[in-house]
């Protein structure tokens, strides 16, 4: 307010007797004020605080903006909104915080291209602030507005770019603000990650060196081998290891080119009887460049010579050259290779079995994967399956299954994997699982957490197109009331991304 | 009876916005364990919450009333609103159909209590309804009211010759004190805003300031008490009702000051405080004469009252209303339920510019200098973010501060405007303009 509220604030903090108040403004205020003058201190300033209070309310006018100000507008829309129906799941959704079905509603709207609603627009900014995957599935549908918002909101700003983090969080931030940075560098321009990991590298500590490092396994190439060889005289023995890794997938570097040729003479065909059979040497000369390259040095009080040490010598090499290299040297095709390879010891043949993982030798891993029983399949696909391409994962899954899931030994086991797979196969997935568990019930009493967390995963993962088929199954199986008020809620989810899918069909 | 109920009408039971959005956080059936409708009045349900048992929640339709296990003090709370939901908007999950104990106990003791209400309520108005003892009870409260009066002015004159200094340092009996003998007094609006000057003194910077006007309009209501006698009938109602009078709706009846509908709902404010809710309805009725009105509510922990017509804000609604006496009439109430003709309509139009907001605002001052907020319907204007604050600008580049749900929704009527043109509806407090609604350009509408 002004000057005379100003003076009789300061009056009535130090007090009357302190301060005796003795208001004054121009014009009628004044003489209103000046009204007061005989009555006691408290009364007055009392008085005329009542005054200059309903004087400044009655009189007060709306500022003038700056002229140079332009009131922001948000630009028209490029995209038409989505249908009332789906806007209010969306909602629904959202309060609820259920990620996988926002997530779900935001790639339907991409693919029919429609964007969200203005109403859910805060809602969703904030929440995608949490995730990369939401933050680049929002980017399509954003719209306009949401752009123009985005914009206006310093925790919203820098989503529009698509990015959560940016360049500030690599000078500046957390370890892990900084991780985040390089992995959605990585993704982008993996040039542009390495590149800004070597200019920090000398300054960073052994366990950032080397969490940043394993972020080069996106987007590997030829290009990464010159830091990855360097990196080799790393003082810390994990960056060390995490090089020597990357390197063994990098099939022209100087690494494998050393290795293949340690590899010469490792192995020979011999003969027992008619049958061929691999024969090794015992042991591979010891020198600074394979302990450079990763051999690990012998205990401590064991001698190099000693014959356990030295077997580890072959296979270590075993473990890092690819099969086919050897079938290469030996004048073999890989199938032959393959067929000698199990006749080898099974330790041998383990160790092969690593270098094909290391060097993505595909076609030894598919025919490893096809030997193997139900129950060593499914352990060894599940932990494995993310270090292979969809395209090879997928083919050696089919193979395998030969179109019966009932091949695997434990279907809950591929829960998280069927999602990545395609619809075909998902197809066939679900509706296997969701009549076990459904046997599973009408034979209980009770509901079990592991069937209750089994449905709320199936309602989570399964394609939205299954959801009828599945209340068919369900409904075709007799079970107690207790399980059949279950279900409703447990497959909301799914009832959920079925209503989203039918509200963005064309 | 599902069916008269939507999601807005049980959301607009919510005590707050955040008691809202919760409810509808379990408006989900994933969040509940067991729920059943006996097809009747009753409603029930259990959540399973962070304990080991469930929260037993139970509704009765008939008020509604709401009970629930939880420990949370707003009411309904967030689990009576989620069942109401989901009774309102998926009735076939609630598919038990027998109350369990627990609901039919509860609803026989609700009876009961009815019953024994209903006895005492027809033996205070046979009381109430002698005349000599109407006169013999207004004058002992006169009395109480003068004296309460003269020890407030008391009060206040010592804190001014003291010194406001110390008072952030005072404990909260301080003012609370003094406000409970403004409610022996039997003055409770003076109690409201001694009570509230606690906050006001620990409000942070600029506190001495606001704490001022405070006492300046205290004082101004004190003195207006003590010169009731030479001021108009109307500003007199008006003072005695600020200071706690009770305006009855019989004499307001009898007085005859009535408007006709139909009316549009401009929009609706809903402020929580400890135990009672208070629920405010802005219309404006149309045609040529256009008075506004306010329709009060309240409600009390124990039991909320059902939404109305009035509950959503762009609807048309019918029916006279009557006003209370005042220098400016404004609040005013239905005889009986109003009706509701249509839930949306045309953008309604009102000031074209914030300086015929304002010169309103002036005018309706000098009828009422105690009045707190005035409706202010101002077409063409836009909402920005300016020096991180929300104004309201106009057609022509004035400005006022703005608060949307006391900032609460700040973004998502930002989202619903992107700086377009829309008209907006909100309370003007002298200082800034509380929105209520917005309606954009297509005359779709926003509601705080």
């Amino acid at each position: 307010m002004n000057q005379t509220w100003a003076e009789l604030t300061k009056s009535a903090l130090l007090g009357t007797e302190r301060m005796p108040p003795s208001p004054a403004a121009p014009g009628l205020l004044g003489t209103m004020l000046e009204a007061l003058a005989d009555r006691g201190a408290e009364e007055r300033l009392l008085g005329s605080a009542a005054l200059v209070w309903q004087h400044e309310r009655a009189g007060a006018q709306a500022a003038a903006l700056d002229s140079d100000y332009a009131i922001p507008e948000a630009p028209a829309e490029r995209l038409e909104p989505a249908s009332p129906r789906a806007c209010a799941i969306l909602a629904e959704a959202l309060l609820a915080k259920e990620q996988s079905v926002v997530l779900y509603w935001l790639r339907c709207a991409e693919a029919a291209r429609r964007r969200v609603p203005y109403q859910s627009l805060p809602a969703l900014l904030n929440l995608s602030r949490g995730s990369i995957d939401l933050r680049r599935q929002l980017l399509p549908v954003l719209g306009e507005r949401g752009g123009w918002l985005a914009e206006r909101n310093s925790e919203w700003k820098a989503l529009k770019g698509g990015e959560l983090q940016d360049a500030s969080a690599w000078e500046t931030g957390s370890n892990e603000a900084r991780l985040k940075f390089l992995q959605e560098l990585r993704a982008r321009d993996p040039a542009q990650a390495r590149e800004q990991l070597q200019k920090v590298w000398k300054q960073e500590k052994a366990k950032q060196r080397s969490e940043f490092l394993a972020v080069l396994e996106l987007g590997l190439s030829a290009e990464d081998e010159p830091f990855l060889e360097a990196c080799l005289d790393d003082r810390s023995e994990e960056v060390r290891s995490r090089a020597l890794h990357l390197l063994n997938a990098i099939p022209t570097s100087a690494f494998m080119h050393r290795m293949n040729e340690r590899a010469k003479g490792l192995m020979s065909l011999g003969e027992s009887g008619s049958v061929r059979k691999l024969q090794f040497v015992p042991a591979v000369p010891v020198d600074a460049a394979l302990l450079r390259d990763g051999l690990p040095p012998p205990a401590k009080n064991v001698p190099a010579e000693d014959p356990a040490y030295r077997r580890s010598t072959v296979s270590y090499i075993l473990s890092r050259v690819a099969p086919s290299t050897f079938a290469a040297q030996l004048g073999v095709t890989l199938s032959e290779f393959i067929a000698l390879a199990r006749d080898a010891s099974a330790e041998r043949f383990a160790w092969m079995v690593e270098a094909s993982f290391r060097t993505k030798s595909m076609d030894f891993i598919r025919a490893w994967f096809l030997s193997l029983n139900s129950k060593d399949f499914d352990v060894e696909f599940i932990q494995r399956a993310p270090s292979l391409d969809p395209a090879t994962r997928e083919s050696i899954l089919r193979d395998y299954l030969r179109g019966d899931w009932g091949r695997v030994h434990s279907m809950s086991n591929y829960l998280d994997l069927v999602p990545e797979l395609p619809s075909d196969l998902q197809a066939t997935f679900y509706p296997a699982v969701l009549e076990r568990s459904a046997r599973k019930w009408s034979q209980a009493k009770l509901p079990e957490w592991r069937e209750d967390y089994l449905l709320t995963r199936l309602a989570s993962s399964m394609p939205a197109s299954l959801y009828p088929e599945s209340l068919e199954i369900l409904a075709g199986v007799e079970m107690a009331d207790v399980f059949r008020d279950l279900i409703p809620k447990l497959m909301y989810p799914l009832q959920q991304r079925f209503e989203i899918q039918r509200e963005f069909a064309p | 009876m599902a069916g008269s109920w939507t999601k807005e009408r049980v959301l607009a039971l919510a005590p707050d916005a955040a008691s809202a959005k919760a409810g509808q956080d379990l408006g989900s059936p994933r969040k509940w364990v067991r729920l059943g409708h006996d097809g009747g009045r009753a409603i029930w349900g259990e959540c399973q919450g962070s304990g080991s048992q469930p929260y037993q929640t139970r509704i009765d339709l008939d008020e509604p009333a709401f009970k629930c296990s939880c420990p949370s003090r707003k009411f309904p709370c967030k689990h009576g609103l989620g069942l109401f939901l989901l009774f309102a908007l998926n009735l076939p999950l609630l598919t038990e159909k027998e109350p369990p104990g627990w609901v039919s106990e509860w609803l026989a003791t609700r009876a009961q209590k009815a019953e024994k209400k209903a006895e005492k309520a027809e033996a205070a108005a046979q009381k109430q309804a002698d005349p000599e003892e109407q006169a013999k009870r207004a004058a002992k409260r006169l009395g109480r009211v003068a004296k309460g009066v003269e020890d407030c002015r008391l009060w206040l004159n010592d804190l001014v010759r003291q010194g406001l200094v110390d008072l952030p340092s005072r404990p909260y009996d301080f003012w609370e004190g003094m406000a409970a003998r403004m409610v022996d007094a039997q003055a409770p609006g003076l109690a409201s805003m001694i009570g509230s000057m606690g906050g006001l003194a620990n409000s942070g910077e600029g506190w001495t300031g606001r704490l001022l006007e405070r006492m300046a309009r205290l004082h101004l209501l004190l003195e207006g008490f003590s010169r009731l006698d030479a001021l108009s009938a109307p500003l007199q109602e008006d003072v005695r009702s600020h200071i706690g009078f009770t305006q009855s709706k019989e004499d307001s009846l009898a007085a005859g000051n009535t408007a006709a509908g139909p009316w549009r709902v401009l929009g609706v404010g809903i402020d929580l405080n400890e135990r009672l809710t208070e629920h405010r309805a802005w219309l404006r009725q149309l045609g040529a004469d256009r008075r506004d009105a306010l329709v009060l509510s309240f409600s009390y922990a124990a039991a909320p009252s059902a939404p109305d017509v009035t509950s959503i804000a762009g609807a048309t609604v019918d029916g006279p209303l009557f006003y209370h006496p005042s220098a400016m009439p404004l609040r005013a109430f239905p005889a009986a339920p109003l009706a509701e003709l249509a839930t949306g309509g045309q953008i309604p139009s009102g000031f074209g510019a914030l300086r015929e907001a304002h010169a309103s605002w002036a005018a309706a001052l000098a009828q009422n200098p105690f009045l707190l907020r005035a409706p202010w319907l101002v077409n063409d204007t836009r909402l920005a973010i300016v020096d991180e604050r929300l104004i309201l600008c106009d057609a022509e580049r004035r400005w006022v501060p703005a608060v949307v749900a006391g900032e609460g929704r700040l973004w998502d009527a930002l989202a619903f405007t992107g700086g377009h043109p829309a008209t907006v509806f909100g309370e003007w407090s002298g200082s800034q303009l509380n929105v209520l609604t917005i309606w954009d350009g297509q005359g779709e509408v926003f509601r705080a």
